[in-house]
């Protein structure tokens, strides 16, 4: 555990977790009274007088009901204690979740991080109530275990010959164990994003008539996460199996161990009666330091998936600077900015590697190398996308990037809105490094509109004013009127109440868009970034949307299309051609001065 | 007893019981070890009685002789658990193999409609988590019954030995577990708000990682981290509030149940201070009273594990209802040689809305309160406005070998067509002819094997490019691969790339841009070159000379009919004919130019303003 969140967390419930500890301590000791006193109880029957027997038996059920109540309020502690610890990590891992790049993001699936920053925390949690609870008994067990070492050190050493056997097996064995069960964990994350897969892409699933490969992809996948269950239960079956033994061995034996001590040892009946009893102990005791070892090593798992969450070389967050500016002019400059794509990839020489090692383990070949491999082992590949790229937009602009797909639109909206970070060179706002920019001059007065926005689950209105709490309605019917979605909300049953569903499921692409664009529009920041926003409007849609753009004013706009005509009234088009800004100037300029330019806009109407 | 358990799980989906019995053998010994578990328990618990006599009468030379027997017996259970275990792997492996091949079939084939109501998730859950909890709580389960039967046996031996304790025994037990019955329905409940409360946060969650870019153009870091936290403390509070309720309520029975054992056992002590049972009997008894607490909870385990168990049986049932979870169905006859002749007939489509959401969960409470879920659902069925009309009698023919371009704004119903035509939808009335055959009567190959629909935002699946292709046609040579990339302008593309058309793409991989996704599409739609090729906004996001180049590959396609949906003008004008569709019904079809002349909203549309 790496992070130190957590010991921040538990350290700041330390009265609970001491009154817990106080609490589980107790129980052990009234648990071991209670041993004790139903020990001599048990002697006493034999000999004493009926008083000093139900004597015995009282104080046996005090300390049996102390036992109890103890049990309750320490559990009482504990749950509070862990529903606190629970809110606290989860709210802190899912601010950080907040801070990540946006490149870090896309490069994982979103289970990968939700799982981190919500299941995990609360798995962890849910390994150290069972460890804690465990570890209560074995307080208990081992006090039992080293009376009876008093009682009689012969029976005791016999006690403790097993049981270190038994320990020794498990630590053994227990690296391996270890390691099958990541197998058995791996094989299942892979079958669940294969499943995931055929789920969402059913649609074009059908329509290529695909099903029968990806079900045969399935099949596959299930296939050796069966074998790698499989083994790991047989693994375990073995060693768990082994442990077995050795404590049916040791209860066999007792009654044998016992007759040799009375009849060598002349030890007393009632001393005999007792051991017997509480000689299973020893067998809890070692179940028990299993089972916690097991809880313990799986807690550490979840929290080391965490601690990989809080890594920044695994999950890069972003830094800002403290410049703080309330409303930027909207100036953008780019100085000598260079920007490279990093892949990581399996070569072969890792892939056959582990083709050959998993033929070895499972006798067949798979390509799931994620089984064995480490991202670590990934080879890591730069590809530029520009070098030394400067150019300077004035606050108050429209301006179009204008270019083939591949040639690098998209990286300049992300590295103005900071969703990548360049390698080398500057990207100024208002004259001042983008890096040195505090948070919210940045988020306030950025706002960019991709071609396949995010659309919560909610209300259209609940997406609106989401940006805006504060809205008017009639701020939300103008902005509403701008990207020329009211045509489409008259034709809903409950109109701007309707529910859209997770990523707006119930809207089409079009609708999408728009409802996209009227955020921007409440949102009405400095700088505004459309990036293929109006892709899938139809011509009168995106006419309408496109006169509103063009009526903002004092604001810098930034769009990214592919169709030009929506981009000719823009003060400024850069063209872009491989990396490289090759011309720029007004619509009509380009066309008198570009042949390429003329080409890709005629290409367009034919 | 693992076979009773797993009654749970049978429906006329999956049937674990046949599924385990296509392996006789193994179940045979699987039933041996329990038979031997049941015969060696009763053994070893009298062998234990036994002995504890001779101690308690200093018999140390019957001690010895039934501690040597019980040594034997104990390695035998031991053997058998190992046995056992092994079984138990190897039936898993069996069944589980069989169980996910069924419900990965299951799953390819239920309709876009059920995948469309429901999110990602609740689908999911279902293929890949309920079979695992299904399996645990089978496991859980008999692993309750063995020890159930070795508490038992030890209760029934305490009976044995004095009827009155014996008696009095039961009695506690039946209380005891009335008392939990009782609690554990108010308990379960709790658990299934803070199940539905994890649910929640979960899905949030996730909202906020999918959505994540938006969150920070928009800057709605606050609002997202507030409402999270809202979501996390109320999982937090029922969590704490379903546990406690167990904790609590169950601990005061606890100091009950222990104050009438004490009793239980002073009466023990006067029976014996009288001499109706022997020393042996009541240090016995003293030994062993706590069991009885043990016996009841084992048959609260059951009944709650056994609930558990059909909570995830009936889960994955659900997905092999019909009703809930329809798949698609397809018609016997089959289509030799298709020309690629279509025609819509008066075909009508509405969207039902199926609310999945509460009809599942309607489903899910059935076996408890049978009527009145039921009835309330269909109920708010009644209640809704009938919807709107997407398609309303529509009627298009479009011959062989057509290029036809659908038109219109967003929303006329240009998709729910592409969909229909697919049989990805079925339309409400009317009929869809390929061939002249209606398309509900032909089979899956006759409409899925010769209609390929290219979406705008096509998904692009975590294999390498080649495999990507491959997908749709395994038997495709490399030759014919790299045609269809050169057609969908992606040669240039994939020289760029790391590994060529061996790099990983998708989630992981290489990610790509809406254009570059969109090619590869194409690219899979001119690999299996189908009679009918549908182009669904396909090309929205190439820039125009991708697009021009793709659009020359498109229009160089001969003998095959192709529909092509989109705005950009550019894409639609060599089409043989565009029809302009509004409200869900042909309003003009003809040449770009007659179109432009005789349909002023059609004209509206494409008339560039400056």
């Amino acid at each position: 555990m790496k992070d130190k969140q957590l010991k921040i967390i538990l350290k700041k419930n330390m009265w609970l977790i001491a009154l817990y500890l106080i609490g589980g301590l107790s129980i052990s000791m009234f648990a071991f009274f209670e041993a004790r006193y139903s020990a001599n109880l048990i002697a006493s029957v034999a000999s004493d007088t009926t008083q000093t027997i139900v004597h015995l038996l009282i104080m046996c059920t005090i300390f049996g009901l102390l036992v109890c109540v103890m049990n309750i309020m320490s559990n009482t502690v504990l749950q509070y204690l862990l529903s606190k610890v629970k809110y606290q990590y989860s709210t802190y891992l899912i601010e950080h979740s907040r801070k990540l790049k946006t490149d870090t993001i896309e490069a994982s699936s979103s289970s990968a991080i939700t799982n981190r920053m919500i299941t995990y925390p609360i798995q962890a949690m849910g390994w150290i109530s069972s460890f804690v609870i465990y570890a209560n008994n074995i307080i208990y067990h081992t006090a039992i275990c080293i009376y009876i070492f008093c009682i009689n050190w012969m029976f005791g050493l016999y006690m403790f010959a097993f049981f270190a056997v038994a320990i020794t097996v498990l630590v053994l064995t227990r690296k391996k164990m270890v390691k099958y069960g990541n197998i058995a964990r791996n094989a299942r994350t892979y079958y669940s994003a294969i499943n995931n897969e055929a789920i969402n892409s059913q649609r074009d699933m059908k329509a290529l008539n695909c099903d029968g490969y990806l079900l045969e992809k399935i099949n596959s996948t299930h296939e050796v996460m069966d074998i790698a269950d499989y083994k790991n239960a047989i693994y375990r079956n073995n060693v768990l199996g082994g442990n077995n033994y050795v404590w049916q061995t040791y209860m066999g034996l007792i009654p044998i161990v016992m007759s040799v001590l009375i009849g060598e040892y002349g030890l007393a009946i009632a001393s005999a009666i007792f051991l017997t009893n509480y000689g299973a102990y020893a067998r809890n005791l070692g179940n028990e330091i299993m089972i916690v070892t097991d809880n313990y090593l799986a807690a550490k798992v979840d929290l080391n998936s965490i601690d990989e969450f809080m890594d920044e070389k695994e999950f890069a967050v972003d830094t800002y600077g403290d410049v703080e500016i309330e409303r930027l002019r909207g100036d953008i400059e780019f100085r000598n900015v260079s920007f490279d794509y990093v892949y990581k990839y399996y070569n072969d020489a890792i892939k056959t590697d582990y083709e050959t090692l998993y033929a070895q383990e499972f006798g067949k070949k798979s390509t799931l190398y994620d089984l064995y491999a480490d991202d670590s082992e990934k080879e890591v590949i730069h590809k530029t996308v520009f070098k030394d790229l400067s150019f300077k937009i004035e606050a108050g602009q429209t301006v179009a990037f204008v270019g083939q797909s591949g040639s690098g639109k998209t990286t300049i909206l992300n590295l103005i809105a900071k969703f990548s970070q360049c390698k080398s060179g500057q990207v100024l706002l208002d004259g001042v490094d983008i890096n040195e920019l505090s948070k919210n001059t940045l988020r306030n007065n950025i706002c960019m509109v991709s071609q396949n926005t995010y659309i919560f689950n909610g209300t259209i209105k609940d997406n609106l004013l989401m940006v805006k709490p504060d809205a008017t309605d009639e701020e939300i019917e103008d902005v509403c009127q701008k990207a020329y979605m009211q045509e489409f909300i008259d034709g809903l049953d409950k109109g701007i109440d309707t529910v859209v569903g997770e990523n707006g499921i119930k809207l089409s692409g079009g609708q999408k868009q728009r409802l996209a664009i009227a955020r921007a529009f409440l949102r009405d920041s400095a700088i505004v970034i459309f990036d293929e926003s109006t892709s899938a409007l139809d011509n009168e849609a995106q006419s309408c949307v496109q006169k509103s753009i063009s009526q903002m004013r004092d604001r810098t706009v930034i769009i990214v299309a592919h169709r030009l005509s929506t981009i000719i009234n823009a003060d400024c088009i850069y063209y872009l051609q491989e990396g490289q800004i090759t011309n720029k100037g007004t619509f009509d300029e380009l066309m008198e001065s570009d042949e390429s330019f003329k080409e890709l806009f005629l290409a367009e109407n034919v | 007893m693992k076979n009773n358990k797993d009654k749970s799980a049978t429906n006329k989906g999956i049937n674990i019981l046949k599924i385990i019995w296509q392996k006789p053998l193994l179940t045979i010994l699987w039933l041996l070890c329990v038979v031997i578990d049941v015969t060696l328990t009763i053994v070893i618990i009298m062998l234990d009685a036994k002995a504890l006599e001779a101690l308690t009468l200093g018999d140390y030379q019957s001690l010895l002789k039934y501690g040597i027997y019980l040594i034997v017996f104990a390695l035998i259970m031991a053997t058998k658990r190992i046995l056992q275990n092994l079984l138990d792997a190897k039936i898993r492996l069996h069944t589980f193999g069989i169980v996910e091949s069924k419900i990965g079939e299951r799953m390819v084939k239920i309709t876009n409609e059920v995948y469309e109501s429901l999110s990602a998730g609740s689908i999911s859950s279902r293929v890949d988590h309920s079979p695992r909890q299904l399996y645990n709580a089978i496991i859980m389960l008999v692993q309750i019954v063995s020890q159930l039967i070795y508490h038992s046996f030890v209760v029934i031996y305490m009976m044995c030995l004095n009827y009155i304790i014996g008696l009095i025994l039961l009695g506690i037990i039946i209380v005891v577990l009335v008392f939990r019955l009782c609690i554990n329905s108010k308990s379960e409940k709790l658990m299934r708000v803070a199940n539905d409360d994890f649910d929640k946060m979960y899905g949030r969650a996730l909202e906020t990682v999918r959505g994540h870019k938006d969150i920070k153009c928009l800057n709605l870091d606050n609002e997202i981290t507030k409402d999270m936290n809202k979501h996390i403390s109320k999982y937090a509070k029922s969590q704490r509030k379903s546990e406690n309720w167990w904790i609590v309520v169950d601990g005061l029975f606890d100091i009950v149940l222990a104050v009438m054992l004490a009793g239980l056992m002073y009466y023990g002590i006067i029976l014996y201070e009288q001499y109706y049972i022997t020393y042996f009997a009541l240090i016995y008894m003293l030994n062993n009273y706590k069991q009885v607490d043990a016996v009841a909870y084992d048959l609260l385990q059951l009944f709650t594990g056994k609930n558990r168990a059909s909570v995830h049986g009936r889960r994955i049932n659900q997905l092999f209802n019909d009703e809930l979870m329809p798949i698609e169905t397809f018609g016997t006859q089959h289509l030799q040689n298709f020309s690629g002749q279509l025609e819509f007939k008066n075909v009508s489509f509405v969207y039902n809305d199926l609310d999945l959401k509460n009809r599942l969960k309607a489903d899910m409470d059935k076996g408890k309160h049978k009527k009145k879920k039921s009835k309330q659902v269909e109920q708010e069925n009644n209640d809704k406005t009938p919807p709107k009309k997407v398609l309303d009698n529509f009627s298009l023919k479009i011959n062989a070998g057509e290029k036809v371009a659908f038109v219109g704004k967003s929303g006329c119903g240009k998709s729910t067509l592409v969909s229909l035509l697919s049989r990805s939808l079925v339309q409400s009335e009317g009929q869809i002819l390929l061939d002249g055959v209606e398309i509900g009567e032909l089979d899956k190959e006759s409409i899925r094997g010769n209609i390929t629909v290219v979406n705008q935002f096509p998904y692009i699946y975590y294999l390498s490019l080649k495999e990507n292709l491959r997908m749709v046609k395994p038997d495709a040579t490399d030759e014919e691969i790299a045609n269809a990339c050169q057609k969908a302008c992606l040669t240039e593309f994939i020289t760029e790339l790391p590994y060529g058309m061996d790099t990983l793409l998708g989630e992981d991989g290489v990610k790509l841009s809406g254009g570059q996704k969109q090619r590869v599409a194409i690219a899979r739609a001119f690999l299996r070159d189908t009679q009918v090729v549908v182009f669904d906004e396909s090309t929205s996001s190439l820039d125009n000379f991708a697009q021009k180049r793709v659009q020359e590959s498109i229009d160089s396609i001969k003998g095959k009919t192709v529909i092509i949906v989109a705005h950009r003008l550019s894409t639609i004008l060599n089409c043989d004919r565009i029809v302009f569709i509004k409200n869900g019904k042909v309003e003009a079809q003809g040449k770009f130019k007659e179109l432009m002349k005789n349909c002023p909203d059609f004209a509206e549309l494409y008339t560039v303003r400056r």
